[in-house]
């Protein structure tokens, strides 16, 4: 379970996140969406243990985000909207390195990157230094270094970005199978066909505050209206 | 640490010996330029040094002291050169936020950054410092006992600035970031004070307070009084001691080295203290990304179509360059440059009132002047193009390159040649100097800010990088030393150049009598004249080919 509970955030003046309060069982993939400066990559950093909070609490998997920080980074595998690989490492390496700081043995990491590359299909790539990449090849070695010590949580800022659309859906895939196994996936999105596609719960936050939450399927059927309309009316009323 | 270590190790020997036609030109002309200047600075210091050494009592202390003041300098520069690389080698990086995400002890990601600071913040100086080992080793006929110590002495030197330097900014940058604009003036003005009272207590300048000496005792006392360590206490001072005993048999420089190595111990306490901070102030500063709460007016409207884009991209590259936290490091240096070489021509004008010796001075000052445009030229206008990063592409797609490259050149162009002509004015003012030298040290100053500028911007579009985002480790990287050494080049041709001309009118106005050769000065400032339209136009096109070409 992932549990926030009257969560803020202050920038000087600017209140980034403003008593934000959600609950994440176990076996769910919960979409984060807002428009930009909303305070998505702000709470995913906190919960990624990269800003302490000003006030509030969290709770991933009864373990204390701010007084256990060293325990809960063994929970989280974390994709920021801007990944950052090692230009010089090929891709097999940078995952060992990230598997070698989890103490994850060979014989795992082998099972594990098997596991990965039936989803993101590395090929030939995978051997290659990560300078000659493309986007979409960053962006998946990126998504499998968040999950090669196979985490509890998984916490992903935009994770389309740059993928074509077979590995698009295969990312889907893999958050599916990943979430099945009694894990949580946190991804913060623009994207909200990706919400609705893949997501058990969705969460809007505008100006820092969470204006609805619930389940996407529940929300559509009820206005009868697909998730971009429902959102954009949302913002609209909000501001 | 052994994963984060290896990693760095495999990172290293891929840059080092990835092997392409492009990385192995870029790496002989590194290594021709570096191997030039080690000798030509080796070779000049042996010559002072073999002059110094036979002039009985009074040169083997004056080696001593040059080498202590330089190391002096050394000490403060380093530990300057720590503080500028250290804010984007531990906090402002991308690196530094995915290592903390990973469950990595924070003191292990300090040390691995420190590891990083050191070497990005000290390189270059220990490619002057090993040339002054060296020749000093050479003239003393040093043994391998005398490297070895040396070695080790410099090795501890670096360890103790960068600890003293990372330290006062594991201190102050926090308390940076919440201050206002009022309070970080005024820390800034305190922070230069007190550089200013250390560096003026130093006495550097009594080696060139010579007296009017008429008495042995005379001698005798002037000898004594500059054998007092100017400033005794500091790592440099002992950094010299150990190599002066190291040069004799026995052991005395084991007391010298001790001493750096208690100072480098205390350097480590300075390290732990800030290692245990790291974490706390990681979580607490702004991220990567920056965020703010502070109001901006926004980008002006421009108006008017003369010069329409170069001057919308003047005015960008302005407003960036004063956001960058890291650029306010370096104007620091160079505000502290411009001040201690103020006081410092200030300081010297009373102490020698020969009109041949002032006149000495004021050619002796457009070349230190030059020397300091070099400096900032390297510092801010060789990154200028580098630092335009990602959004190059934005260059290449909506403005003209030649607009890019001419924008780029005028904002590095208009300091320097400011700076100069202020410097070599001030100079020549406090020197009382004639109305012709004065006149040639502001032509000479015109045209090297020019040539100087061209190199910069030439071989920073030659040579871009636009991944880095730091400023000081692309000055500090293989494209910034090689801009500086062929800056410093391209001002030792010109000053030999008019060094013939200098030394025709110090004899006919100051020993033999006659009239200035106008004639020659003109032949002279030709040279010098064509010289820089060469560095100044051939740098910035060869840029502008090597930009056109660069695969976005």
């Amino acid at each position: 379970m992932l549990a926030i509970k009257d969560l803020k955030k202050y920038y000087g003046k600017v209140r980034a996140v403003d008593g934000v309060n959600i609950e994440i069982p176990e076996k769910s993939i919960f979409a984060f969406i807002g428009p930009n400066g909303a305070g998505k990559t702000t709470t995913i950093k906190i919960l990624a243990t990269l800003l302490l909070p000003d006030e509030g609490e969290v709770k991933i998997g009864g373990i204390d985000l701010v007084k256990e920080p060293k325990k809960i980074k063994k929970l989280i595998g974390y994709i920021p909207d801007t990944p950052f690989l090692y230009e010089k490492l090929t891709g097999r390496e940078f995952l060992q390195f990230v598997s070698e700081l989890f103490y994850i043995d060979r014989k795992t990491f082998k099972r594990r990157l098997s596991y990965l590359d039936d989803y993101l299909a590395f090929g030939d790539w995978i051997d290659n230094l990560v300078e000659s990449y493309s986007h979409g090849m960053k962006q998946r070695v990126a998504i499998a270094s968040s999950l090669i010590h196979d985490p509890y949580l998984l916490l992903i800022d935009e994770p389309m970005v740059g993928l074509d659309p077979l590995s698009a859906k295969r990312v889907k895939d893999l958050f599916k199978d990943f979430a099945t196994g009694g894990k949580i996936v946190f991804l913060s999105t623009h994207t909200l066909s990706l919400a609705e596609d893949i997501a058990d719960m969705v969460g809007v936050i505008n100006r820092g505050k969470l204006i609805y939450r619930g389940n996407p399927e529940e929300l559509t059927s009820r206005k009868r209206e697909n998730l971009e309309e429902i959102f954009l009316k949302m913002i609209a009323e909000q501001t | 640490m052994k994963p984060l270590l290896r990693l760095k190790l495999i990172i290293l020997k891929r840059e080092l010996f990835t092997f392409s036609a492009q990385s192995i030109v870029k790496s002989i002309s590194f290594f021709t330029v570096i191997t030039v200047f080690y000798t030509g600075i080796y070779a000049i210091l042996k010559r002072i040094f073999g002059f110094l050494y036979i002039e009985e009592y009074i040169g083997p202390v004056i080696i001593t002291r040059l080498i202590a003041m330089t190391f002096s300098s050394f000490f403060f520069f380093l530990i300057i050169s720590n503080i500028i690389t250290s804010i984007p080698t531990f906090f402002r990086n991308p690196e530094v936020d995915y290592l903390f995400s990973l469950p990595l002890d924070a003191k292990k990601i300090f040390a691995s950054r420190l590891i990083e600071n050191i070497v990005f913040a000290s390189w270059a100086s220990v490619i002057v410092n090993i040339p002054v080992i060296n020749a000093y080793g050479s003239i003393y006929m040093g043994s391998y006992k005398y490297y070895a110590v040396s070695i080790v002495s410099l090795f501890l030197f670096l360890l103790t600035t960068a600890s003293a330097g990372i330290f006062i900014i594991f201190m102050i940058f926090p308390a940076f970031l919440s201050f206002s604009r009022l309070k970080i003036a005024f820390t800034t003005i305190a922070i230069l004070s007190l550089f200013i009272v250390v560096y003026l207590s130093m006495k550097f300048n009594i080696l060139f307070r010579v007296p009017d000496i008429t008495t042995m005792q005379g001698v005798l006392d002037y000898i004594n009084s500059i054998e007092l360590p100017a400033f005794r206490h500091l790592p440099s001072e002992f950094f010299a001691q150990t190599m002066k005993a190291s040069v004799k048999p026995g052991f005395a420089w084991i007391r010298p080295l001790g001493a750096m190595a208690l100072y480098c111990l205390a350097g480590f306490v300075l390290l732990g203290l800030s290692s245990l901070r790291y974490q706390k102030l990681f979580l607490t500063i702004p991220a990567v990304s920056g965020n703010t709460s502070k109001k901006t007016k926004g980008f002006p409207a421009i108006k008017g179509r003369i010069f329409r884009s170069a001057r919308i991209l003047a005015y960008k590259d302005l407003l960036v360059f004063f956001r960058e936290p890291t650029q306010w490091g370096q104007s620091l240096i160079l505000v502290l440059l411009l001040i201690i070489y103020i006081l410092g021509i200030i300081n010297s004008s009373f102490n020698v009132r020969l009109p041949v010796f002032m006149t000495f001075i004021s050619f002796a000052n457009i070349a230190f002047v030059s020397y300091l445009m070099v400096t900032i030229s390297v510092r801010f206008t060789y990154p200028a193009i580098s630092l335009e990063g990602n959004s190059f592409w934005l260059m290449r797609t909506y403005t003209d390159l030649k607009t890019f490259l001419a924008i780029k050149y005028f904002i590095g162009l208009i300091p320097i040649l400011l700076t100069g002509i202020m410097l070599v004015s001030l100079g020549n003012y406090f020197l009382k100097t004639g109305k012709l030298i004065a006149l040639i040290g502001i032509i000479n100053i015109f045209l090297f800010s020019w040539a100087i500028t061209g190199i910069n911007i030439g071989i920073g579009g030659m040579v871009p990088n636009f991944k880095e985002k730091n400023p000081s480790r692309l000055s500090a990287g293989a494209g910034g030393i090689i801009a500086a050494v062929v800056s410093l080049f391209y001002l030792i041709f010109s000053l030999l150049v008019m060094n013939q001309w200098a030394f025709d009118y110090f004899r006919t106005t100051f020993f033999f009598g006659g009239k200035v050769n106008f004639l020659l000065l003109a032949a002279c400032q030709s040279v010098v004249l064509l010289l820089t339209a060469v560095f100044a136009i051939t740098f910035p096109l060869l840029a502008l080919r090597s930009l056109k070409k660069i695969n976005l």
